[in-house]
């Protein structure tokens, strides 16, 4: 398996290079998304045109970390199922996301979609929190904080793994 | 004429049932049952699929840093299920056993940091914060011993399970087979793979999806106690991982580490059938008082 090392922000350069079944090891900001945060960020950006924090060339992760005990970084932070996002992915990618990480396969709609506007799926491996929270550097929560484990959390992660899932129309689920 | 005496019967408290939840609770967020542990190294030894071993040896990573730092297995801490088995020569003392078991689960959400998953309405859906109330089932049994098994399971894989009243064209073992195999291959990629698989059949509608969840209750060692279900086990667990879906549903032959099938009579009309999918992250737990 190939493996690549790439950076947040996402760049047209870099989504041009990865190809499906690549091992991605992803470092840099990552913002977590979930059922209850969707919502409010959808409502968010077609009230105001922009959210509250930086999407452009970003990459949302569909994940609600479990709480963090004192002296640790997060808690436990797998990817949760992307499939409950779909119907808020276009509007995302319109507002500047590149990349998306979760877990489970997306319809052929998100895949044409996410080729339309040139962005990337990828899958980390789901419920394996634990092993993930080790690529954790920093946590911040940036927005809804009132949603707990739904909200928006600002992830700098450091060689985090991931499969790419989905790019350049292609994808690993079919 | 009811007869007040106490002196046959043992004595169990409430809190020591409580106490044992807490603590069953706080082991399966942690750690993988032994018998999981097991499947997982032997399936990254037999994996052949490149992607599907480094997830694999993911897994195996993840269940090693969570028991050692302690640090929840998967963020979806889970819903908790308690099936509680009395024995008819016990008497419960010191409050209400419901209350126990909700006091345990509140208990264990605070104090081991996991996460709140459970909303107190289907349609407002507010979060209640500590996790309660569990799904409770209480049955009764001979003997003075009190068994609790305790379940910790995940909001995807049981978003893709099934209940289903079945035409009586399916009580043939190839087509409930082909049945079964349809729907896990249209579910099991999102239900983070390799599965548990649990399966109810017969009972009613209601009670063949417990009859499903109580299938996920065993060990990978057990057997069913029919041999025609147990073979049938067998062929089932084989066929799911020739359809190639995999780890994560990335590819390979590690679709499924275990079928269970909990089978019991039905009426002559019916046939109840329930497929309860679990994650790799089968976190289960027998404790008995």
């Amino acid at each position: 398996m190939k493996e690549v090392a790439i950076k947040t922000p996402l760049t047209d350069n870099i989504i041009h290079n990865l190809n499906i079944k690549e091992l991605a090891k992803i470092t840099g900001v990552v913002y977590t998304l979930r059922d209850a945060s969707a919502v409010k960020l959808k409502e968010e950006l077609s009230r105001k045109k922009k959210a509250g924090f930086n999407l452009d060339k970003g990459v949302i992760y569909f994940c609600g970390p479990s709480p963090t005990q004192k002296g640790k970084i997060i808690g436990s932070c797998g990817p949760t199922t992307s499939k409950r996002f779909e119907d808020y992915m276009e509007i995302l990618m319109k507002a500047g996301v590149k990349g998306f990480i979760g877990k489970g396969p997306v319809s052929d709609t998100v895949v044409n979609m996410l080729k339309k506007h040139n962005g990337v799926y990828f899958v980390a491996t789901g419920g394996a929190g634990a092993y993930l929270s080790t690529f954790v550097r920093s946590k911040e929560i940036i927005a809804y904080k009132d949603l707990g484990p739904e909200a928006v959390h600002k992830l700098e992660v450091k060689d985090f793994p991931t499969i790419v899932a989905s790019a350049k129309g292609k994808t690993l689920f079919s | 004429m009811v007869n007040s005496s106490k002196e046959n019967l043992r004595k169990v408290s409430v809190k020591v049932i409580e106490n044992a939840i807490y603590e069953g609770i706080v082991n399966i967020t942690h750690k993988l049952p032994e018998d999981i542990k097991k499947a997982l190294k032997d399936s990254y030894s037999t994996e052949t699929d490149s992607t599907g071993k480094y997830i694999i040896n993911q897994l195996i990573k993840n269940y090693e840093i969570a028991a050692k730092e302690r640090v929840p297995l998967c963020q979806d801490t889970g819903s908790i299920t308690i099936f509680i088995e009395i024995g008819q020569d016990v008497y419960l003392s010191d409050g209400y056993i419901l209350s126990a078991v909700n006091k345990a689960v509140s208990w264990a959400t605070a104090d081991k940091y996991l996460r709140c998953s459970v909303v107190d309405d289907p349609i407002t859906r507010k979060n209640n914060n500590d996790n309660t109330p569990a799904v409770i089932y209480t049955e009764y049994a001979r003997g003075d011993r009190v068994k609790l098994y305790i379940m910790a399971k995940g909001g995807g894989s049981e978003n893709a399970s099934t209940s289903a009243m079945l035409p009586l064209k399916y009580a043939d073992k190839d087509k409930l087979k082909e049945y079964i195999i349809s729907w896990v291959k249209q579910n099991a990629a999102k239900s983070c793979p390799p599965l548990v698989v649990g399966i109810g059949l017969g009972g009613t509608f209601d009670y063949v999806s417990v009859l499903a969840k109580k299938a996920l209750l065993r060990k990978i060692d057990s057997r069913n106690k029919s041999s025609f279900y147990n073979k049938f086990e067998k062929e089932l667990l084989a066929d799911i991982n020739k359809l190639n879906i995999g780890p994560m549903g990335l590819g390979g032959k590690t679709t499924a580490l275990a079928v269970y099938i909990e089978q019991h009579p039905t009426h002559i009309t019916s046939l109840p059938i329930a497929i309860n999918l679990d994650c790799h992250s089968h976190r289960v737990i027998k404790i008995v008082i």
